[in-house]
């Protein structure tokens, strides 16, 4: 009797995990047509939408003019300490000099190690200067190098892309533009 | 005080009668918008912020509290709807023509404008127009930087000019909505002292070293205490970035609690700072080698000078070493040289260097030490004499304080002086006397039979001399003020005048004062009062005008009816001489006496912070010379001053920012500096510096590198300092120091009369009086006082040595 009865629940259990296993692979088997939601990065890029908070950068007017004028809010508004401005003045007229008024910023520097990108800068700046960019990729060697300088951030408007609403693979098209950049730098 | 009761809001409340409703609502925690109004100038009453109602079928209107003392009974609303809108629009009209440019105004953040505007006025305007007066931004002297369109034409700035610096520098010009404030040749000169960009309300005046450099909420503010002259003002120091940006007055209320000095800063406390950042400080201890100074560690530094000292002690004796400190040195500074000096190198030349500029403290406090008049004291004082110096150009919170007594308290103020002072306008009695016989004064007034032979002396009539000594006989409280023109004998005579001066009845002070504001009432209504006084005219005219203001504060009192401000030069000279660095307390050689006996008996001096090559002027080359005869030569300084270019070793030490300790003010007032920014590069406090220097030579002062240590032994010891500690001082604020009083038992009168005879015979009679106006420019003399650091400041020295060829751009009075 007990040999029998050995068999019969041996037999049971090969059905169960069988039944089993094709229950786990029908849900495995299932997903395998539809579409991929993983990116692949860095080998592929990533979307990045309009108003992706990433490194800022720093605007000028239509005369080419930074628009920053120093006024510190930015700084002040900043939740991680990361932005430290000197202002300076510049008295030549307006044709001459670098800035949209008298007053500018002779040192802009923003601390990426501290950076949160929480956009309270970009909403205190009384004159737009400070925007936020869609670069994200700032891995670097030394917690020096986290902290970028004017010339910088002001160059990163040319490496911004043209942005269009819900393009996708707008940060491909940053690479891109900042691989040529870097092409012409060389 | 008398107070009276007054309703605010409903409930009732004490206010000191008399006060302004203004001043009498804020004690009272209610507190009232205003642009014009500002504690201690004139009331303007011109921005209307400060209306309030008070219920009094009389008075229909809403009435400016500014302008309207209390009075028993008076029921007042200061917040109802009728005021609310009344506010809002002052605010609107102000912000109509307002360029709004915040982002870059540098006031903003301190702005009283934005301030009011956020509590009091609405959130947008109305006035949406293209044609706004539009007047060009401009500078308008070496410090000051003009922003016509931002004003709001509170006058604040003029009235500062006028009524505390009596200089009339700036002013408005134009009317209406075209009103501007300019000078009349549209460059302003003046002492620049920066007050009138303190107390402006908006970005209309600013400073210029400050222009665009940080934001108020961006600088660490540290109270501290100004460096420069002995009055000893209490600033607010901001940094940013471990760097020293600027200083403002503090004016001794809230959370700046303990200055002394009512907002008011000179352009040497304000104007001088960026000495601490110069790049010719010196940033590490210096050996010599050979012909060079060349950089060494502090190890070698310290071991180099240990060693020799001791090697020269060994060989001649401690007795062959001198130390000689500087007045600028704090009391902790000063105890530890003291204690090197008589401890590790065992001998009594110890001093701090002070010559014929200096006032003579040896004989001020050679009987105990007299009633010392703080800058309140001076404030309320009844009458004031002052003698020789000019505290306008040497000490300007003196000069201040003097301004205030003679404006707000209708005080006398008798000049007794051989130059030219602004001053003498605020004077009743000014006279002008022969160069050098300010000494004679004190001898007519304690021996009123010699007033005929010491105003012979004097070159002046006897009847002022005996006009003066009536004054002071007849006068409750008065405040003797005195430079370094009287010496010796004529200064131990102070002591004298408590018993010779003495008033005989308190209703011959209180009918004499009556009479001389009634004088003074007479001669205002006499003149033309619907004008304001023109520069020569009565300053008194506004204490008549505004007999409220009288009253304002608690009159301070001292217990005698004399009390005295020796007008030292330094920071804390008074410090030194607490301390017992000085010659005539340890008994040894004077430091000019030491410099005279180097190479014979002196063999090594110790010099910590004092250019002592600079300072003996047309005898420098005498002095570098006998420094140069020296085996040994130790300077302590932040740069390589002429002293330190002779020296073997220079150490490096901090400026007043960045070090912490006391120092004592010409008022006895201790006070504590806090430290700022950290050190410029190695710089070291000298106390530690000396103290390590000891170690190395054998002497453990046991303060384990601990500064409040050095004040605790100090507390222990220095009579008048027992119970006093760094947290008690950087709280309290300004505290004085009270010692024994003078012993008049101990005057030897015989003997003081003849030497103040031979003193007024020794006057030379052939010197003319000097009875010219005055025609330098002001503040100029106050800037050349401290050469060693002004010499060091980018801010103040191109200005002095440019400032000839400055041209005064061309007038801007009519715009167009």
């Amino acid at each position: 009797m007990s040999i029998l009865s050995n068999i019969i629940d041996a037999a049971k259990e090969v059905v169960e995990v069988a039944r089993t296993t094709a229950q786990g692979m029908s849900v495995t088997l299932s997903h395998i047509p539809t579409r991929k939601e993983t990116v692949s990065y860095p080998e592929e890029a990533v979307t990045i939408y309009r108003r992706f908070r990433g490194e800022h950068f720093l605007d000028v007017n239509e005369d080419g003019k930074e628009k920053c004028v120093s006024c510190f809010l930015c700084a002040a508004a900043c939740p991680a300490d990361a932005i430290y401005i000197e202002g300076a003045e510049d008295q030549r007229p307006y044709e001459e000099r670098i800035g949209q008024d008298h007053r500018y910023a002779k040192v802009y520097q923003i601390d990426y190690g501290r950076c949160i990108l929480c956009g309270f800068c970009v909403d205190a700046c009384p004159t737009d200067a400070i925007n936020h960019g869609h670069n994200f990729e700032w891995a670097v060697f030394t917690p020096g190098e986290m902290v970028k300088d004017k010339d910088f951030l002001l160059a990163n408007k040319w490496r911004e892309p043209d942005v269009t609403p819900n393009e996708n693979q707008l940060h491909l098209a940053a690479r891109q533009k900042m691989d040529k950049l870097n092409i012409i730098l060389k | 005080m008398e107070t009276v009761k007054i309703t605010i809001n409903g409930q009732e409340v004490a206010a000191p009668k008399g006060e302004l409703l203004i001043e009498a609502c804020e004690m009272n925690g209610v507190y009232l918008p205003r642009f014009c109004h500002f504690r201690g100038l004139t009331p303007q009453a011109s921005c209307r912020m400060c209306v309030v109602r008070v219920d009094n079928p009389k008075i229909p209107k809403l009435q400016t509290a500014c302008t309207m003392p209390v009075s028993d009974g008076m029921v007042v609303t200061t917040d109802s709807q009728e005021i609310e809108e009344v506010r809002s629009a002052m605010i609107e009209f102000l912000l109509s023509n307002h360029p709004v440019d915040c982002p870059v105004c540098d006031r903003a953040g301190e702005c009283e404008l934005q301030d009011q505007t956020y509590g009091f006025g609405e959130d947008r305007t109305r006035s949406q127009y293209d044609d706004k007066e539009n007047f060009l931004e401009r500078q308008i002297s070496p410090f000051i930087y003009n922003d016509p369109q931002r004003c709001v034409v509170c006058k604040r700035c003029t009235r500062v000019c006028e009524e505390w610096m009596d200089e009339f520098a700036i002013t408005t010009v134009n009317r209406g909505s075209q009103t501007l404030i300019s000078s009349f040749s549209g460059w302003v000169e003046c002492s620049d002292c920066g007050n009138c960009v303190d107390v402006c309300p908006t970005g209309t005046l600013l400073h210029v070293p400050y222009k665009y450099v940080a934001r108020p909420w961006d600088l660490k503010q540290t109270p501290t205490v100004c460096n420069f002259c002995s009055d000893g003002c209490s600033m607010l120091a901001g940094s940013r970035s471990e760097k020293l940006i600027r200083t403002v007055a503090r004016d001794g209320r809230g959370r700046t609690a303990g200055g002394i000095n009512h907002d008011f800063l000179c352009s040497l406390g304000r104007y001088t700072i960026d000495f601490v950042h110069n790049r010719q400080r010196v940033d590490r201890p210096m050996v010599r080698r050979g012909e060079h100074l060349v950089p060494a560690t502090w190890d070698e530094a310290l071991n180099f000078v240990a060693q020799r000292l001791s090697e020269i002690k060994a060989q001649n004796g401690g007795e062959s070493i001198g130390v000689i400190s500087a007045g600028r040195l704090m009391n902790e500074d000063q105890y530890v040289l003291r204690r090197f000096a008589e401890e590790t190198i065992g001998t009594k030349n110890a001093d701090f260097y002070h010559d014929d500029d200096e006032v003579d403290l040896a004989a001020f406090f050679k009987y105990g030490t007299p009633a010392i008049a703080t800058q309140e004291h001076i404030q309320s004082a009844d009458t004031i004499l002052l003698i020789g110096s000019d505290p306008n150009e040497e000490n300007p919170l003196t000069a201040f304080s003097i301004r205030w007594a003679v404006r707000q308290k209708a005080a006398r103020l008798v000049i007794v002086n051989s130059m030219p002072s602004r001053l003498e306008r605020q004077a009743q009695t000014a006279v002008r006397v022969r160069e050098g016989s300010e000494p004679a004064l004190i001898h007519a007034l304690v021996d009123e039979s010699r007033i005929n032979d010491a105003a012979s002396a004097m070159g002046v009539d006897a009847g002022q001399i005996s006009d003066i000594r009536r004054v002071l006989v007849e006068s409750a409280k008065v405040v003797v003020i005195f430079g370094d023109e009287l010496r010796s004998a004529a200064v131990e005579a102070l002591a004298l005048l408590e018993e010779t001066l003495a008033t005989p009845n308190p209703e011959v002070a209180e009918a004499s004062r009556k009479a001389h504001i009634d004088a003074l009432q007479r001669a205002v209504k006499s003149s033309n009062s619907t004008q304001k006084p023109s520069i020569n005219e009565n300053p008194y005219t506004y204490i008549v005008e505004h007999p409220t203001l009288e009253v304002a504060a608690e009159p301070v009192s001292s217990a005698t009816k004399f009390s005295f401000v020796p007008l030292v030069r330094y920071s804390n000279s008074m410090g030194a001489w607490q301390m017992g660095l000085d010659s005539a307390g340890t008994g040894g050689l004077s430091a000019q006496a030491m410099i005279n006996a180097a190479g014979g008996s002196i063999k090594a001096l110790y010099i910590a912070g004092e250019d002592v090559v600079s300072k003996a002027g047309g005898n420098a080359s005498i002095v570098r010379s006998q420094l140069e005869k020296l085996d040994l030569l130790v300077v302590q300084e932040m740069f390589l001053t002429d002293t330190a270019e002779l020296a073997d070793v220079v150490l490096p030490v901090t400026s007043f920012a960045e070090a912490q300790g006391t120092q004592v003010n010409n008022g006895s007032q201790v006070q504590f500096v806090r430290r700022t920014i950290p050190p410029v590069g190695q710089a070291r406090p000298d106390w530690m510096i000396v103290t390590q220097v000891a170690r190395l030579m054998g002497t453990d002062f046991n303060f384990q590198g601990q500064l409040k240590n050095v004040f605790k032994e100090i507390a222990e010891k220095i009579d008048g300092y027992s119970g006093l500690s760094h947290n008690l001082l950087a709280n309290e604020g300004a505290t004085i120091i009270r010692r024994a009083l003078p012993d008049s038992g101990r005057i030897d009168h015989a003997d003081l009369h003849n030497r103040l005879a031979m003193l007024t015979a020794a006057i030379d009679r052939s010197v003319a009086v000097d009875s010219s106006e005055l025609t330098a420019k002001a503040g100029s003399r106050l800037q050349n006082r401290y050469p060693l650091i002004t010499r060091y400041s980018e801010m103040i020295s191109p200005k002095l040595a440019e400032e000839s060829a400055l041209e005064a751009p061309a007038p801007v009075i009519f715009p167009a």
